[in-house]
């Protein structure tokens, strides 16, 4: 993974949302996954402008559904992540077992 | 309904902007019918044409809108003749810009067409609730693939998880928050997109220059 490349935190719980979510990831119920598992509260327009960049990077693909009336007859657009995603999002847990590897915070000075 | 009307108040503010960008150009040249039928001719090519003349209406709207911030009537003829033809240029002049200003904005996109096989079956009741306006600030920061999905991902929410547990008033003002804290996420993605572009240009620009 090159410099730039590096997820960040919210792009991990995108994509973490998205792999748990499976078939059924779209725009709210990605938003609902962060909010109560997370217990982040996450705009709506947060988690589009995240994921239009991490399709940008080629993490997350996107097709759009069907439409139904709760919508006002909108389509879904659903998500899911790529393979470069995956490898990304275990990069980037691998990088930070590095990190915290035979580390205590009580040792800190 | 709403798709007649919208598309009603486009044909006259279309009728309306053009009457006043060609009056400029071309009543010295052919008088009133010329300025008539170009107008006409505009307004069944944007029906018949709509992919291209909605470009041209884009560029108009920004035209006109520039002429009249450098232009204001500050000094009105004494004669009340000339001041009541003042007054009513003045307001065809405040109402073209106003509707070029809603065309360039562009709030009907959504009730044009059913895009992406959309259900055309009756609206549920809840969705006549939703605050129209916190929708159409919302569309203004959306691209052409977000205009489908977002306003459809807010509004099954507010349909099937906040107004059943928090009630009517808490799910709007739980939407007007929605809207208001997605503003900034979407405006500094379509920004940084705006800024690449200009990069881009300007890289090019730069290499055709020194090639």
């Amino acid at each position: 993974m090159g410099k730039g490349e590096y997820l960040g935190e919210f792009e991990q719980l995108i994509l973490l949302a998205l792999v748990r979510l499976g078939n059924n990831a779209y725009g709210m119920t990605v938003r609902r996954e962060i909010e109560e598992r997370a217990e982040r509260n996450v705009s709506i327009g947060a988690v589009y402008a995240t994921l239009d960049r991490l399709e940008e990077k080629g993490y997350v693909t996107s097709h759009f559904g069907e439409a139904t009336p709760e919508r006002g007859g909108r389509a879904k657009r659903f998500f899911a992540i790529s393979a470069s995603g995956v490898y990304a999002l275990n990069e980037s847990r691998e990088t930070l077992s590095r990190m915290w590897k035979g580390l205590r915070l009580g040792e800190v000075s | 309904m709403n798709r007649s009307v919208s598309r009603l108040s486009l044909l006259v503010v279309w009728l309306t902007v053009w009457l006043y960008v060609t009056r400029e150009y071309f009543v010295p040249l052919n008088g009133d019918i010329a300025v008539f039928s170009l107008a006409l001719l505009l307004v069944v090519g944007t029906v018949l044409l709509r992919g291209l003349l909605r470009f041209l209406q884009r560029v108009a709207a920004a035209l006109l809108l520039t002429n009249l911030a450098f232009e204001i009537p500050s000094d009105l003829p004494s004669s009340t003749r000339d001041k009541i033809g003042s007054i009513l240029w003045f307001s065809l002049r405040a109402s073209a810009a106003f509707g070029s200003l809603l065309m360039y904005l562009d709030p009907w996109t959504h009730l044009k067409t059913p895009q992406h096989g959309a259900d055309t079956s009756p609206a549920v009741p809840y969705s006549r609730a939703l605050p129209k306006l916190a929708e159409a600030l919302l569309y203004l920061f959306l691209n052409k693939e977000q205009r489908v999905s977002v306003p459809g991902d807010l509004e099954e929410e507010f349909e099937t998880v906040i107004v059943p547990k928090f009630g009517l008033h808490f799910a709007r003002f739980w939407y007007w928050m929605q809207v208001l804290r997605s503003v900034g996420p979407l405006l500094e993605r379509r920004l940084i997109k705006a800024a690449s572009f200009c990069w881009l240009v300007e890289y090019l620009r730069r290499w055709f220059r020194v090639g």
